[in-house]
């Protein structure tokens, strides 16, 4: 009695299941265009949030990539791409990381942004036996507290290890790119 | 290099080269052979102009309904064996959900998982709009500032700026 | 631009559809639905056919969701299902249509828009009429070769996939390809 019990509210239960599973798919061709246009408008508002333009360049189609390419000049176009293949050739690991740094950075206010740029534009500007030197101190500020940061640049042997105009660079980077 | 024509050997980096698509170093490889090679000169040449005449090809716009009758053959696909089963019932069954819901609670938790647009948000992302290449240019160049530096940036306390 | 295994993120919208996200097919169809459709365009050159080959490659992708695999890339399983329905039908209708095809090609067709590159109404002939020769000139090529100039050019396939598309080597692609350019070459010598 009880087995069969069992069984009929089993059956009762998949029945209703059945019903209940059927009921919800979209009677008409309207109604399932309607559907998929909402769920097609959700993904792409979701999209909008997060979206890089990077992202947005690797879902274009090759002959948008190649119009909005032909628009540079040969020289710059040659150097895009090959960026893009730097890009590319970077471990999945670190590409990962990249992008969320630079989602970091996207989110920052356009002037702080144009900033740092101007800053690292700057640090690119250093004579090259300079700039491994000034990237260690950078480095090595950035892992100081801040007490400790401000102490040692200003502290005579800072001073006399980096030009002014350095000493300037490193306490701008410091403050634009804080600690770790 | 060796000439690709005279060797039969990496005669695809004369259509790359031609294309603006061969990366750095064998593009000047292959402009420091063109000095010299008037017959790969003269391919890459007619292969130019061959590119720019393909480009020029723009065929029309897809029909505004494609999507339309796609769906249309794919809503016209046989069903699943379920909804063959209770379609005729379901007339009957739409009065009966919010009952069968109350029933079937348990079970629901379980069972009723019927796959959902439920993107990741992070993942769930889609051409909305096209991107410039200086866009693109732009964001590269700041990764490169963010790899070279080692850094995620934070926001700033004081934006005065020293420059 | 390709990408790597680890990138292929149409590869992974496709698992997606695999699981019943038909959201995600709606992403695919966004993103294919023109590519595809000039592709088949410029194989059969025959708008109402290119749709119709298009909307089966489509079809012919959702049907196949239970079954995908990320075997390949998403884009080199898509031209390959392009390419087939389009050799099959240029396998079929071959005499049928290639009289048909060079008849239209003389007639009063609608005027092409052309945004933003023929100001003037002389302008507009002109670029119809070098259309028209590039046009002749690829329908010209052997099957194949077409497909294979198509890919590379409009698609910026890789020889690699271009290879498992055709079901040949990547050698074969490339003395393929460099055929079928040097062809296009000769006819297309006389273009500024």
């Amino acid at each position: 009695m009880g087995m069969r019990r069992s069984v009929l509210i089993a059956g009762l239960c998949g029945l209703l299941l059945g019903g209940v599973l059927s009921a919800q798919r979209p009677e008409t061709a309207e109604e399932r265009a309607a559907v998929r246009a909402a769920r097609r408008a959700a993904a792409q508002e979701r999209a909008k949030a997060t979206d890089t333009p990077l992202e947005r360049w690797q879902r274009m189609t090759p002959e948008e990539r190649q119009r909005a390419l032909a628009k540079l000049p040969p020289e710059r176009r040659r150097e895009l791409q090959q960026k893009l293949q730097q890009f590319r050739n970077l471990p999945p690991a670190e590409r990962q990381q990249l992008r969320e740094r630079y989602r970091a950075f996207s989110q920052l206010p356009p002037e702080q942004q144009n900033h740092a740029r101007e800053l690292f534009r700057q640090f690119n500007s250093l004579p090259e036996d300079r700039r491994p030197t000034v990237k260690r101190e950078f480095e090595e500020l950035r892992s100081l507290p801040e007490a400790q940061r401000r102490v040692r640049m200003s502290s005579e042997a800072f001073r006399s290890r980096y030009t002014p105009a350095e000493q300037q660079m490193l306490q701008d980077l410091t403050r634009v790119f804080g600690s770790p | 290099m060796n000439c690709p024509i005279k060797s039969q050997e990496n005669t695809d980096w004369l259509l790359e080269y031609s294309a603006g698509r061969l990366d750095s170093e064998h593009a000047a490889l292959m402009a420091r052979h063109l000095e010299t090679c008037p017959e790969c000169a003269r391919i890459v040449h007619a292969q130019q102009r061959v590119w720019n005449a393909l480009s020029q090809w723009e065929p029309e716009p897809v029909s505004a309904d494609f999507d339309r009758r796609l769906y249309r053959k794919i809503d016209a696909q046989p069903a699943s064996w379920i909804d063959r089963l209770f379609r005729p019932l379901r007339p009957f069954w739409r009065p009966v959900v919010p009952l069968a819901a109350a029933c079937l609670l348990i079970v629901a938790g379980v069972v009723l998982h019927t796959p959902r647009a439920s993107l990741n948000p992070a993942d769930s992302q889609v051409r909305v709009e096209n991107t410039s290449a200086e866009q693109v240019e732009r964001t590269l160049d700041d990764m490169q500032m963010l790899r070279e530096l080692a850094v995620t940036p934070a926001p700033e306390e004081s934006t005065s700026k020293s420059m | 631009m390709g990408a790597s295994a680890a990138l292929d993120y149409d590869a992974e919208l496709m698992l997606r559809v695999k699981d019943g996200d038909e959201a995600s097919f709606g992403l695919l169809l966004d993103k294919y639905r023109a590519s595809v459709s000039h592709f088949l365009y410029r194989m059969v050159q025959d708008q109402g056919v290119s749709e119709e080959l298009a909307q089966e490659v489509f079809l012919r992708v959702y049907k196949s969701r239970e079954t995908y695999e990320p075997a390949a890339k998403f884009t080199t399983w898509l031209f390959r299902i392009a390419t087939h329905l389009a050799l099959n039908w240029l396998r079929d209708e071959k005499n049928e249509r290639a009289q048909e095809r060079l008849d239209q090609s003389t007639e009063d067709g609608p005027a092409r828009e052309v945004a933003d590159r023929a100001a003037t109404v002389e302008q507009q002939m002109v670029y119809e009429v070098k259309v028209e020769e590039v046009r002749c000139a690829v329908a010209a090529l052997p099957d194949k070769q077409r497909a294979a100039v198509l890919m590379h050019k409009y698609e910026e396939m890789e020889y690699s996939q271009i290879a498992k598309v055709l079901s040949c080597s990547e050698s074969a692609v490339k003395s393929l390809l460099f055929r079928a350019y040097e062809t296009l070459r000769v006819r297309l010598a006389h273009m500024a």
